[in-house]
């Protein structure tokens, strides 16, 4: 019931926001729109995070799920306060009009909905459909500016993911196959059922199944050299759009490859884990690549993201308990990082209207609180410490030095220093110096505020581990590796 | 029908539908390119109602009902209706000549015969021929997406590969679970909703739907 509510909220304050309210109204409706949906989310994951499974209907929700569902939660709600005063700016510089922010808000809230529908279902079919929908539903946010380049990013989108989609939706033809003589009833495509059944499921099925399901799925999550919508899609929608598509939606597919991976590894154990660790290598090596000759800020980002995505596919091909808590740990830190930095990002490039990196300098001493994030972002995403993602990519490391993958470790290593290289040599740049162009810090509240925030929580988690929050990371672990708690 | 003449009915269909693909891959003009699309879903159609009938199974006619209504009414009319409107010049772009397109499409069908085989040998359905077709014509809808450089004929590629993964989920296991199916239609048409949307924007910011003008974006 409560699950049912939560994928409804959003769905309920998009179809608000077409009420005729003027743009005041809509700003007011899209930030109750945002607190309510955070709110359901955290009362609806309270019990699930803790251990408490809830299982009804079509809903299953157990920590992994709820996991997933807290971060698209916080961070689906600071991009909405964020996005307040950016898309006001824009409609002031007549960017956008009152119609197309209307129907930005409708599509953003309609896409949080589904986002929160992938994560919550029992079903292997209805995570697919949740993520097919993702699709859809984005590509209008991605094609917001109907210039060229954000019809021509809109577009291989759309193509690129709908074939992913595809060979996913065969990869649970195979699934189905496999499990429909296993399992009877209307359960054969059940998550839970289907690690429990898994030792009985046909393992050559299964091994064709997980091929399907892994390149389709991680063409939605941008591993190469599957990535090309990637890139063009972050840097042509707007910031705020492009911190939500790094920072959940990618999050979601990589979901759907956890579930798989679960079940595939009794069946086949070390078949979809090679599978990922060559996914992810290869992520690795074109992220690092293309991090280093980039000259668009926000291309730049989302290979890094690329990165991010790889890492945690290779944390999921160790596959020891270490990896698989640095690969979780990897998400969570990716997850609030990514925002931050595309959320700079986004102020940058609308005050200097220009997404070229060469052309932004002296941001620091133009607009004071933007610099100030864009080190602490900048430092975040490269991997240094006091930061999350530093912790991630150590657990990582760890993880395969621990599973005696010594040259895996190494290649790691040796990677993550050149990403580190390329970012801070990009970022840095543009913080320093003077520069010409008349630009201040925008004043809003709401910026200033939900970067705050994302620096708060990304200093938190890079700094602390409660034990609870350990506690929910050993839980997970457990899952991934087949266990049930 | 006896068991004999449903099971050589499945294969000619299924083989049929392997043939549109070869043929569209052959294809150098749009109209005839959507008409072998929509030959390739009456196949589809076809193949679904035999299986159907053999194996007595309500759902598969209900699939085979909405294949007829979405893959060979309405999304073709809808392709037609969008050629129409944006005045598409009927010869498409090729980045592969037609004799390259033969040889690629014969070693994709080798190819799948080859990774297929040990699928094959645990399958006892009378659809086992059919799922080596399937892998085939998905192959070949993808060849063509990265072949063709005008926007329909990516989008046309892309149905094909869809029609060959029906094609291959019936072989397997007789269709998957209802809803799976009603979600892959409902995403397949609201898919090709939005693509026309964005066929329409392409049209308007570049004067045509050549998609070599959508390569602009990469890096420098």
């Amino acid at each position: 019931m409560i699950a049912t509510i939560m994928v409804l909220v959003p769905l309920l304050a998009g179809v608000l926001c077409l009420l005729p309210l003027g743009t005041k109204g809509l700003f007011r409706i899209s930030i109750a729109g945002a607190l309510a949906s955070l709110a359901t989310v955290v009362y609806c994951c309270i019990s699930p995070i803790t251990g408490t499974v809830i299982d009804t209907s079509i809903w299953y929700i157990d920590s992994l799920s709820a996991f997933f569902l807290l971060i698209s939660g916080f961070v689906s709600f600071v991009t909405l306060l964020y996005s307040k005063d950016y898309l006001r700016t824009e409609w002031e510089e007549g960017r956008l009009n009152a119609k197309e922010m209307r129907w930005f808000y409708l599509t953003m809230f309609v896409f949080v909905s589904t986002i929160l529908l992938t994560f919550a279902v029992r079903s292997a079919a209805l995570t697919w459909i949740g993520i097919g929908a993702t699709t859809l539903v984005s590509a209008f946010l991605v094609g917001m500016y109907k210039d060229e380049s954000a019809t021509e990013a809109a577009w291989k989108y759309i193509l690129l993911c709908s074939v992913g989609i595809t060979l996913a939706l065969f990869g649970i033809a195979l699934l189905y196959a496999a499990s429909s003589g296993v399992i009877p009833g209307d359960g054969s495509l059940d998550w839970p059922a289907l690690v429990a059944n898994a030792a009985d499921l046909n393992p050559v099925f299964m091994k064709f199944a997980a091929i399907f399901f892994i390149i389709g799925l991680g063409t939605k999550a941008g591993l190469a050299p599957l990535h090309n919508w990637l890139p063009d899609a972050h840097s042509q929608a707007p910031s705020p759009v492009s911190g939500m598509m790094s920072g959940v939606l990618l999050n979601c597919a990589m979901y759907g490859i956890m579930r798989f991976y679960t079940v595939s590894e009794i069946v086949n154990p070390g078949f979809a884990s090679n599978v990922l660790l060559f996914f992810g290598i290869s992520s690795l090596l074109v992220a690092a690549a293309f991090i280093l000759i980039s000259k668009d800020f926000k291309r730049m980002l989302a290979y890094s993201s690329v990165e991010n995505m790889g890492l945690i596919a290779i944390g999921l091909g160790i596959g020891t308990p270490l990896a698989l808590f640095g690969a979780m740990f990897q998400v969570l830190a990716h997850s609030i990082c990514k925002p931050l930095i595309f959320f700079c990002a986004g102020n940058i490039t609308q005050i200097y209207k220009t997404r070229t990196m060469s052309l932004i300098r002296g941001v620091t001493e133009k607009m004071r609180f933007t610099g100030f994030a864009t080190v602490a972002a900048g430092l975040a995403i490269a991997g240094a410490p006091p930061f999350p993602l530093f912790v991630g990519e150590l657990l990582i490391i760890s993880g395969a030095i621990g599973a005696g993958m010594y040259v895996l470790a190494g290649l790691l290593a040796l990677i993550l220093v050149f990403v580190f290289a390329g970012l801070v040599l990009n970022i840095f740049p543009m913080l320093s110096g003077t520069t010409d162009r008349e630009v201040s810090e925008p004043v809003s509240l709401l910026r200033k505020g939900s970067l705050a925030l994302l620096i708060v929580a990304a200093l938190f988690f890079g700094l602390f581990m409660p034990e609870m929050v350990r506690d929910v990371f050993d839980g997970m672990v457990l899952i991934l590796s087949g266990g049930t708690i | 029908m006896d068991q004999i003449l449903t099971s050589n009915l499945i294969d000619i269909f299924a083989v049929c539908m392997l043939l549109s693909s070869v043929l569209a891959m052959a294809s150098v003009r749009m109209r005839p390119l959507i008409r072998l699309f929509i030959l390739q879903s009456v196949f589809l159609t076809a193949f679904e109602f035999t299986v159907a009938y053999s194996q007595n199974e309500p759902e598969i006619y209900v699939m085979a009902a909405m294949t007829f209504g979405i893959k060979v009414l309405l999304i073709p009319k809808m392709l037609q209706y969008i050629m129409a409107r944006i005045k598409v010049d009927d010869e498409m772009a090729l980045s592969v000549g037609i004799p390259g397109s033969m040889l690629l499409s014969a070693a994709l069908i080798i190819f799948s015969y080859f990774v297929s085989e040990p699928l094959i040998i645990t399958l006892d359905t009378a659809e086992r021929n059919s799922l080596v077709l399937s892998f085939s014509i998905m192959l070949i809808g993808m060849l063509m997406m990265a072949t063709r450089r005008k926007a329909i004929s990516e989008v046309v590629g892309l149905l094909m590969a869809e029609n060959g993964l029906f094609l291959g989920a019936i072989a397997l296991s007789n269709g998957m679970p209802f809803i799976v199916e009603l979600g892959a239609f409902f995403d397949v048409l609201i898919a090709m909703i939005i693509i026309g949307i964005f066929a329409f924007r392409i049209n308007k910011s570049f004067d045509s739907v050549d998609t070599t003008l959508l390569r602009r974006l990469k890096e420098e």
